[in-house]
């Protein structure tokens, strides 16, 4: 055997067994864990930059918004439609400027983005500061200092529902939500008092300071009000649950006023209604029949029908909201139970949760997930992310809806609804009520509601309003449901 | 003009880097180290332009105005001051003690990012970080040197116990508590944390246990020498250390004794103490919490967890770019959150890459524990490996919310005197293993030339010892781990 040949065996056998010593180390499986372990991190980091961390950045905890504002244009807010609801203006000297095209009418649902935000402008702060440019003209703007444009929201809102809302509440304080039932998809949301948000940076010490005038509170999700009769739609469901639907033959002599316990209440201006069934008892809104059936209601039960109602629950939605509160219990005092059975009481209602509770009703039962926005778009307007409509709970079964819509249904075509029974281009249901607020009770301070639905050929749209102190207003709810209607379906 | 050289800077770092981690892992091909030299090379000069380039973004945003309290002359200085380390630890010091160059620049890359992010978070922490670490360079060539010399370190296993518990008791009597946990010593002029040091004498002591037998009286010693450690830790309420020796210790019973039972015992017996601590300590209930759902108390106990992931995403791939992000918002975001300011302002592809860089620097460590041959040399080298891969797992599975979060520092990158010093120590220690291990493939690569050539082995691992081993006498001839290696030296020999 040559040198050479030897040589190059050596060599090869030792490679050999170099190789045959790693592999079969324990030490080698070792590493081969630690491998898989870290492939685990990055795969995770992947997974997080992939498909979470847009909606995770979104969070208002995230204080990086002024860094984003350096190197993009804000974004615009556009109706369903297409129509700017708020833009960036972009000055000669470069600085952006915010303008909201249509002034006061959208202040709360919109808000603003000075001044800590408000609205959608804060709540989709990242989507707004976020550019889905391609990556090419990202690196491209990097290195040629300008800015990029931010993606686009599309919200659910349409011009003209939330115009009709607005022009309808004018001046007076109140609020509306107007809501298409088959998809939660928020068509309107007006609150007043409000202001132009265009001059929000002028007037914020002002606004700060008056502590009388809550502008910034958005009253149509996040104020709780004294229902009136709008909750005899809960009492009702109740006593149609409670009587496992055979509620067909009730009936009740109304002769104006009920005493309990020293306190004498009743129908309005003590009219007596005479004789009434289940149906023309809710049609007329007849508190001395409703009072009735709540004594006959088991409260253990209705309190725990009314939390599956969605009282005294954060409300799973990504807009802000409060709580509605139910806190009848048992053991309550008769009087208690009487007066909470038609709307009186500690019950307090917000806006939105007796327009989720309509929808439903609305939708055979089943609650749609409301929200404002349909998609986000890049500034070309190719679409980024869809958020589809989902379903929030079944609320009621499909014969208690059913039920509930034929007494809607009767309280416009027999009851206090009536003037808009005209049946042109939609059929409308709803209940109306008044609510007298306690701490105003001298100074006859009355709120007026109004929660019902119009459709046709298939179309649902559901509108809550609510009007505080009615006698100055010279409007109710009924009045701005009825604008709403009309201007939606004509 | 200062964008595009801001934007040019900050794509070039991640390219510089990438490349970087991707000759680190060619160059642990079995190769000639001669033939690795231009690797080397190539590696030395991708830490100098990322760190120039780093630096140069730091002086423009400096220049402009968009850093308070730091002066131009204040970067100019501590640039210098990095560089001049730099050079001489990746440059020169090769050339006086006897190293391996691909661990050597992989630590410096590593130490460079940490220059570079403790610098952009806050200058002083910047300049106090370089300092440490100078100081620290110090211990690393003081051990490299003396590592080769000290041939009785195998035989000390209840000093690095005794030692390792000491210093334990020490913090949990004498350190206040901070953050819910016991963890540091004042003693006047610095604070130090014991914990980074006992779990490089935990990993000794466990080697030294091992050297002598791998019986399952040893085993049994060793595992009440584990459970003291980690309950004094647990006390302490320092979980992620307990966790890491935990680990290591089961990782490091498998390889000394080859039996996978052991490995299956201790899984089952840490899963135990999981659920136990789980429901005995309310601090390890609020941790796990958190870490499932960050989101529901975001004001208070999820707010760093939160905050670090809003930094990471909105860094996004690419990141914003050093100074344009605000790290600042999270929590100890220069000690166990560091990686979240990496990642927000060099990007999540700089990230991958880092994660890709530990890998390799803890396969190039279990890369020569493979080559020792001597199990106290071979399982030490394992030890300390398995400690530095567990520590890195542990801080960015818990930035990134993989794992909950333990408050374990990112070697040489988290600021902290006793984490750099004791990081430093570990790569010495691995150094001087790494010479023990060029030693003995030597010696295995000359008994398998001669039984080749000759037909049949003249010498075997005994003549060798007296010929290298200034310390022959000290191996007795009934030594039984030495029996041992030669067995399992035959097994792989005899191929013929």
């Amino acid at each position: 055997m040559g040198e050479y040949k030897l040589i190059r065996k050596v060599n090869k056998e030792r490679k050999r067994i170099n190789r045959k010593r790693l592999i079969n180390q324990d030490i080698f499986k070792i590493s081969v864990f630690f491998t898989i372990l870290f492939f685990a991190l990055i795969g995770f980091l992947g997974a997080f930059l992939v498909f979470q961390s847009g909606s995770v950045i979104n969070n208002t905890y995230n204080k990086r918004s002024e860094s984003l504002k350096n190197t993009v244009h804000r974004g615009s807010i556009l109706a369903a439609d297409g129509t700017a609801l708020a833009v960036t203006q972009t000055g000669e000297d470069g600085t952006d400027t915010r303008i909201y095209p249509f002034g006061d009418e959208f202040f709360h649902v919109v808000g603003f983005d000075s001044k800590g935000g408000l609205g959608m402008e804060s709540s989709y702060n990242y989507y707004l500061l976020t550019s889905h440019a391609d990556i090419f003209s990202r690196i491209g703007s990097e290195f040629s200092s300008s800015k990029l444009k931010g993606d686009n929201i599309v919200t659910t809102l349409d011009v003209s529902v939330q115009q009709a809302m607005y022009d309808a509440i004018g001046d007076n304080e109140g609020a509306a939500i107007a809501i298409d039932a088959s998809t939660g998809a928020i068509l309107g949301m007006v609150s007043k008092p409000d202001h132009d948000p265009n001059s929000i940076s002028e007037d914020w010490q002002a606004i700060i300071d008056d502590e009388n005038n809550s502008i910034l509170l958005n009253r149509a999700t996040q104020a709780a009000f004294t229902p009136g009769s709008t909750f005899k739609l809960f009492t009702l469901l109740e006593y149609y649950r409670q009587n496992n639907g055979n509620v067909g033959d009730f009936e009740y002599v109304c002769e104006g006023t009920l005493s309990e316990d020293g306190h004498v209440f009743g129908c309005p201006n003590g009219n007596a209604h005479g004789y009434e069934d289940l149906r023309s008892a809710f049609a007329f809104s007849c508190n001395c029949a409703f009072s009735e059936i709540g004594t006959t209601l088991d409260l253990e039960r209705f309190a725990a029908d009314n939390k599956q109602m969605l009282f005294n629950t954060d409300l799973d939605i990504d807009i802000a909201s409060g709580k509605s509160s139910f806190s009848l219990e048992p053991g309550a005092s008769r009087f208690m139970v009487m007066q909470t059975a038609f709307g009186q009481g500690e019950t307090l209602v917000t806006p939105l949760h007796l327009a989720m509770v309509t929808s439903a009703i609305a939708n055979k039962g089943v609650l749609m997930k409301p929200h404002l926005v349909s998609r986000v778009t890049d500034s070309d307007g190719n679409t980024v992310k869809n958020f589809k409509p989902s379903v929030y709970d079944r609320l009621l079964s499909e014969e208690e809806a059913a039920f509930m819509k034929d007494c809607m249904r009767a309280v416009v075509t027999d009851g206090t609804a009536i003037v808009i029974s005209y049946d042109g281009n939609y059929y409308a249901y709803g209940k109306t009520g008044t609510a007298e607020t306690k701490t105003n009770k001298e100074e006859n301070y009355d709120h007026s509601w109004f929660t019902g639905f119009a459709e046709n050929n298939g179309t649902v749209i559901v509108v809550c309003a609510m009007i505080e102190n009615m006698e100055d207003a010279g409007i109710t709810g009924l009045s701005v449901a009825k604008s709403v209607f009309d201007a939606y379906f004509n | 003009m200062t964008n595009i050289v801001l934007a040019g800077a900050k794509y070039l770092i991640i390219l510089f880097f990438a490349v970087f981690t991707y000759i680190s892992f060619t160059a642990q091909r079995d190769r000639p180290e001669e033939k690795k030299k231009s690797t080397y090379r190539l590696q030395r000069v991708m830490v100098f332009f990322i760190h120039a380039l780093a630096f140069l973004s730091i002086f423009i945003n400096v220049a402009v105005g968009r850093v308070a309290d730091v002066s131009i002359l204040n970067v100019v200085v501590l640039y210098f001051g990095q560089l001049l380390y730099l050079i001489f630890v990746m440059c020169i010091l090769p050339l006086i003690v006897h190293l391996s160059p691909g661990l050597n620049n992989c630590m410096c890359m590593l130490m460079t990012v940490g220059f570079i992010i403790q610098t952009r978070l806050s200058f002083s922490t910047g300049l106090k970080h370089l300092l440490f670490t100078v100081f620290s360079t110090v211990i690393y060539i003081i051990f490299t040197l003396l590592c080769k010399k000290v041939r009785f370190l195998y035989r000390l296993t209840w000093l690095y116990f005794v030692i390792g518990m000491a210093l334990l008791i020490a913090v949990f009597i004498f350190a206040r508590v901070s953050r819910g946990a016991k963890v540091s010593i004042d003693l006047g002029f610095v604070s130090i944390q014991p914990f980074e040091f006992v779990k490089i004498l935990f990993v000794m002591f466990i080697a030294a246990a091992f050297n002598k037998a791998n019986s399952f009286k040893t085993v049994f010693i060793t595992a009440l020498g584990a459970i003291a450690h980690v309950a004094v830790l647990v006390l302490c309420s320092e979980l992620g250390t307990a966790l890491i020796l935990a680990v290591v210790y089961a990782l490091m019973v498998y390889v000394a004794t080859k039996k996978f039972r052991y490995l299956l015992i201790s899984i089952a017996a840490f899963a135990i103490a999981c659920i136990a601590a789980y429901m005995l300590f309310s601090h390890v209930q609020v941790r796990v919490d958190v870490w499932l759902n960050p989101w529901a108390d975001i004001d208070n106990k999820g707010y760093q967890i939160t905050q670090s992931l809003f930094a990471i995403g909105t860094g996004g791939w690419l990141g914003s770019g050093l100074y344009n992000g605000s790290p600042g918002n999270v929590p100890m975001v220069a000690n166990d959150f560091v990686f979240s300011a990496i990642s927000e302002e060099f990007g999540a592809i700089f990230s991958v890459f880092l994660i890709l860089l530990c890998l390799c620097f803890i396969l190039m460590i279990f890369r020569i524990a493979i080559r020792i041959s001597r199990p106290f040399y071979k399982l030490m080298a394992f030890g300390l490996g398995a400690v530095y891969g567990l520590q890195v797992f542990l801080t960015i599975g818990g930035a990134i919310k993989f794992v909950p979060s333990t408050g374990i520092n990112l070697p040489f990158i988290s600021s902290g005197g006793s984490s750099i010093v004791a990081s430093m120590l570990l790569v010495a220690i691995v150094q001087a293993l790494y010479v023990i291990s060029e030693s003995d493939v030597q010696i295995e690569n000359e008994l398998i030339e001669e039984r080749l050539v000759y037909g049949r082995q003249q010498r075997d691992w005994d003549g060798y010892e007296e010929e290298y081993d200034l310390d022959a006498e000290e191996y007795p001839e009934d030594d039984p781990d030495k029996v041992r290696i030669r067995q399992v030296d035959d097994e792989d020999i005899d191929v013929y």
